[in-house]
């Protein structure tokens, strides 16, 4: 998953989604996780959409982001 | 148990071969008949076989050769053949030139079909005795000196290749593809310098510019946009397992090839007598030149310091 290959697209890596996720958190501490996945597509189309939770996963484990789910929202953690 | 090649050697070849080795098991006395209308005949032998359960007689060869790959002796048109020959050998017989008919084919042969075949033979015929030798008797009389005189011994080791995934592959981008040729990719081979890698791997000029750059870059696009895509990741760890492993036969089981080009024909035949259901057969030569374009098999030219 994180491992570059041969024949992917950098562009729909899961370090250039999550990259373009971090964008996004920073300037919003809280985003829906609807509005995410859209703001994500609108950004590097609907393929991105399949490296999404990989990227939001990666996220988590680095202790970036977490998940309110009454509000369906990912939160930010600035540390 | 190894299979040679015989698909490989023309008609002509296939013929004196089988003479060749009626020379070793019925005696040097083999006269071979050269082509032409040859009555149902390719070789005939008078006397005593020495290797041949001892028959003293008339031995009447006869040689026929398929192009088809996995063919069987109880397929419909080898029956057809042999119905053919029919009027031949009982001419043959009413003549008293024929005792003992031995037919010779690359054709599997299973054992039920192979006797209903020998007693039809026989019982429309009055012949003394037939043989019918498959793909399983032709290999167990090849000797070094016969391998070596047909270059049969590039295709002794067989390849034990799992084409598996390329099945997987092929279905599944034939499924997706839009067939939709985007422009920014088609001059992707010119992104290194794929005259080197030509030259390297001894390539030919002619098959590269005819086939690989006429016909198959046309799809490479399609190709690079199907494994790129995230949601064929699986697929795309199939295509590194697949061309990972032709990789390697490449280099260890087909070094003896004399152009690169004719890896993908064995790698071709191997994937198909392995896979004969494969309808789209266009696809696998397609990812074999795909493979190669972009390194993933023969030499490449990063080792002379380009980058591929």
């Amino acid at each position: 998953m994180l491992i570059p290959q041969k024949h992917m697209n950098l562009e729909l890596s899961t370090i250039r989604v999550t990259s373009v996720l971090i964008e996004l958190f920073k300037k919003n501490k809280i985003v829906s996780y609807d509005f995410t996945l859209k703001y994500l597509e609108s950004i590097l189309g609907r393929k991105a959409r399949y490296v999404f939770i990989d990227s939001l996963n990666i996220l988590f484990l680095m202790g970036k982001v977490e998940y309110d789910i009454k509000k369906d929202s990912i939160i930010y953690i600035e540390k | 148990m190894n299979t040679f090649h015989f698909i490989d050697l023309s008609r002509e070849e296939f013929e004196s071969m089988v003479n060749d080795i009626c020379r070793s098991i019925l005696g040097m006395a083999t006269i071979s008949f050269s082509e032409g209308k040859d009555g149902g005949r390719d070789g005939i032998f008078h006397g005593i076989a020495k290797n041949f359960n001892g028959y003293e007689g008339k031995f009447v060869i006869q040689a026929k050769k398929t192009g088809k790959l996995n063919a069987s002796c109880s397929d419909s048109n080898f029956i057809k053949i042999i119905d053919e020959e029919i009027p031949k050998i009982k001419s043959l017989v009413q003549e008293g030139n024929l005792d003992y008919y031995l037919m010779f084919t690359n054709r599997k042969l299973p054992g039920i079909g192979n006797q209903k075949l020998i007693d039809n033979i026989k019982e429309k015929t009055g012949v003394k005795e037939v043989y019918i030798m498959g793909l399983e008797n032709l290999n167990s009389y090849m000797d070094d000196s016969l391998i070596s005189r047909y270059n049969l011994n590039k295709y002794r080791e067989p390849l034990r290749i799992n084409p598996e995934d390329l099945k997987s592959l092929i279905y599944e981008f034939e499924k997706n593809t839009n067939h939709i040729v985007n422009p920014e990719f088609v001059n992707r081979i010119k992104a290194f310098d794929i005259e080197k890698k030509n030259e390297i791997n001894n390539m030919s000029n002619d098959f590269y510019k005819e086939v690989i750059l006429k016909s198959s870059n046309l799809r490479f696009d399609e190709i690079d946009l199907f494994l790129q895509d995230p949601i064929n990741e699986e697929y795309n760890e199939m295509y590194k397992e697949v061309s990972s492993e032709f990789q390697e036969k490449i280099f260890t089981k087909l070094k003896n090839v004399k152009f690169f080009e004719e890896n993908f024909d064995v790698l071709y035949d191997e994937i198909l007598s392995k896979m004969p259901e494969i309808k789209k057969r266009s696809l696998i030569r397609l990812f074999l030149h795909y493979m190669y374009i972009n390194c993933d098999i023969g030499k490449s030219p990063v080792m002379e310091e380009e980058k591929c």
